[in-house]
């Protein structure tokens, strides 16, 4: 007798694979469609989605001492909150100080920038006869709105953070606290034909995932200090980086996207070292204290590369050496995408998603190849 | 003893006539020396999954997910994709358990186990030991120590049966030996 599969037409229909599956696929469009249909409430799912895997070893750590798993839940998050306002009350001076210096600024920034860029376009295309197409103006122009809307993280509006602040909390504590369960109901669910092969799926990407998103926020949390660190001793060097912590926090948080992040989290920090060090002593008011030196834009340039050199010879290797590799055209698919939904913030959180649905997709290819039933 | 499979049979069996999971889970050596209160955190972790008669649990070649036990009716385990009982190296019933090994590792499987009768199992698997491992240490040494308990006990079973062997295949060799000298003598006289 050879293997037979799971077929019996004689069992009721409810217990029937084909009929199992079809009803969890439309549990699954359904629940989509109600996320995608309530403004903010599908990125609020995912953004909690998100920290389950950064704090679960938390709760886990904490469970691991005695204690319930709610109250584990609830002194993780107890002490998050705690940082949050403690560190808000901290930087905020500093950091939305800046962050606000910054933003009413910036178009005087890369105004300047523009009329420069202008400048030197103009001198080009008339070099090459070409000055009648504007063809460097409307491309200066398009790339401004679109770099302005990232900086200032315009593209989250502020009903879409307080819907995140009302739910991503209450969220986070549920998934942490019966996403077991829920685990259990939708594997236990599943036909017995699959059943295995979901188990150990679910094991690989808890895995692969939980490690990729947490060795993220390390490297970012490692490139941002290297950064500042490095703005910090070009300041004593020459004169000290205007809004130098907000541009290393931007600097770090660029780089949990890869591949294009670093060069994203640079344009506004040379944007700046640029404007300060170049083109603003070029101005009457400043003539004669401090001369335009290209000096400092090249020694920023260096902390930028040198923090990129850590980076990928050191925490790369150390960090992310074991855990998923997300694909290049991946990454960018889900940049875009991040982008367009939900813009800045959507471009960082749409990493770790990519590497959940990559790993994913993998892995069930991997389970039904090995499947012989 | 010898009859049954060192890697497959179950060399643990007690008999009993209690039938709920907790009793069930407490006669496996997995999960012997726990106390109640543990044996009702693996009672919340474990799956119950129903087959039917010539349902396939798992095949040869798959990977591995965990261990099954049997709360109610037949399992036979087989080598290779055959099911039927010409390839058959356990018939498992009532109280016994498969598959341990997969908790330790996906290796994959090495046999093949197929339901023979309408079978309830359940099945403890090792993304659940690992959870128990990280959340509650203490219950997830006395599950590694169970199964270091299994492992050496299937092994010693194994060095037996290969002890047996060696001794026979020596004894073999010798009457080999000895039935070609006396044919070499025949043939010199």
């Amino acid at each position: 007798m050879m293997i037979a599969l799971e077929s019996s037409k004689s069992s009721p229909l409810i217990f029937r694979p084909a009929f199992k599956l079809g009803v969890l696929a439309f549990c699954a469009i359904l629940l989509i469609s109600v996320l995608l249909w309530i403004p903010g409430l599908l990125s609020s799912f995912l953004l909690a989605l998100i920290f389950v895997f950064i704090f679960s070893p938390a709760v886990d750590y904490i469970e691991r001492h005695g204690l319930g798993r709610s109250w584990a839940i609830l002194i993780v998050m107890l002490a998050l909150a705690f940082t949050a306002v403690m560190l808000g009350m901290l930087l905020s001076n500093l950091v939305l100080g800046e962050y606000e210096d910054f933003a009413s600024r910036l178009d005087f920034y890369s105004s300047m920038i523009n009329d420069e860029i202008t400048r030197r376009i103009g001198e080009l295309e008339s070099s090459f006869g070409l000055d009648r197409f504007d063809f460097g103006q409307r491309l200066l122009s398009m790339a401004q709105d679109k770099i302005r809307e990232a900086l200032l993280f315009t593209g989250a509006t502020f009903g879409t953070v307080l819907t995140w602040m009302a739910i991503v909390p209450l969220a986070l504590f549920f998934f942490l606290l019966d996403g077991y369960r829920i685990k259990r109901a939708l594997i236990g669910f599943l036909p017995n034909r699959y059943f295995e092969m979901s188990l150990n799926i679910h094991q690989k990407i808890n895995q692969i995932v939980g490690s990729f998103i947490r060795a993220k926020l390390i490297e970012s949390l490692v490139v941002g200090l290297c950064a500042l660190a490095g703005f910090f001793v070009v300041g004593l060097l020459f004169q000290p980086l205007y809004y130098m912590v907000f541009l290393a926090i931007v600097v770090g948080l660029f780089n949990i996207i890869p591949y294009l992040g670093p060069a994203i989290g640079a344009i506004p920090v040379l944007l700046v070292a640029i404007v300060q060090y170049v083109l603003l002593p070029q101005f009457p008011e400043f003539a004669g204290t401090v001369a335009p030196n290209w000096g400092p834009v090249l020694a920023i340039v260096c902390v930028l590369a040198f923090a990129q050199l850590v980076d990928n010879v050191y925490l790369v290797p150390v960090l992310l050496g074991r855990s998923v590799n997300v694909h290049p055209l991946i990454v960018l698919l889900a940049v875009i995408l991040g982008a367009k939904m939900l813009g800045i913030i959507g471009m960082i959180i749409s990493i770790p998603l990519a590497s959940i649905i990559q790993t994913l997709i993998f892995e069930v290819s991997e389970g039904i190849r090995h499947l012989r039933h | 003893m010898s009859r049954i499979s060192a890697l497959w049979g179950n060399v643990f069996k007690e008999e009993t006539n209690e039938r709920s999971v907790a009793a069930v889970l407490r006669r496996i050596p997995v999960f012997s020396g726990l106390s109640k209160s543990e044996i009702k955190q693996v009672e919340k972790i474990v799956y119950l999954r129903t087959y039917h008669e010539g349902e396939v649990i798992f095949v040869e070649g798959e990977p591995g997910a965990g261990m099954y036990v049997i709360e109610s009716g037949k399992i036979r385990i087989c080598l290779g994709p055959n099911t039927d009982e010409a390839h058959e190296i356990a018939l498992l019933e009532n109280g016994d358990f498969f598959g341990e090994l997969a908790l330790i590792d996906d290796h994959p499987r090495s046999a093949t186990a197929v339901a023979v009768a309408p079978t309830r199992l359940i099945g403890f698997f090792r993304s659940e030991l690992i959870s128990i491992i990280s959340r509650t240490p203490r219950l997830g040494v006395k599950l590694q120590q169970n199964m270091m308990q299994i492992l050496v006990k299937r092994l010693r079973i194994t060095d037996l049966r290969l002890h047996d062997c060696n001794e026979q295949n020596l004894e073999l060799r010798q009457q080999l030996e000895a039935r070609s000298s006396t044919a070499a003598e025949e043939q010199a006289t």
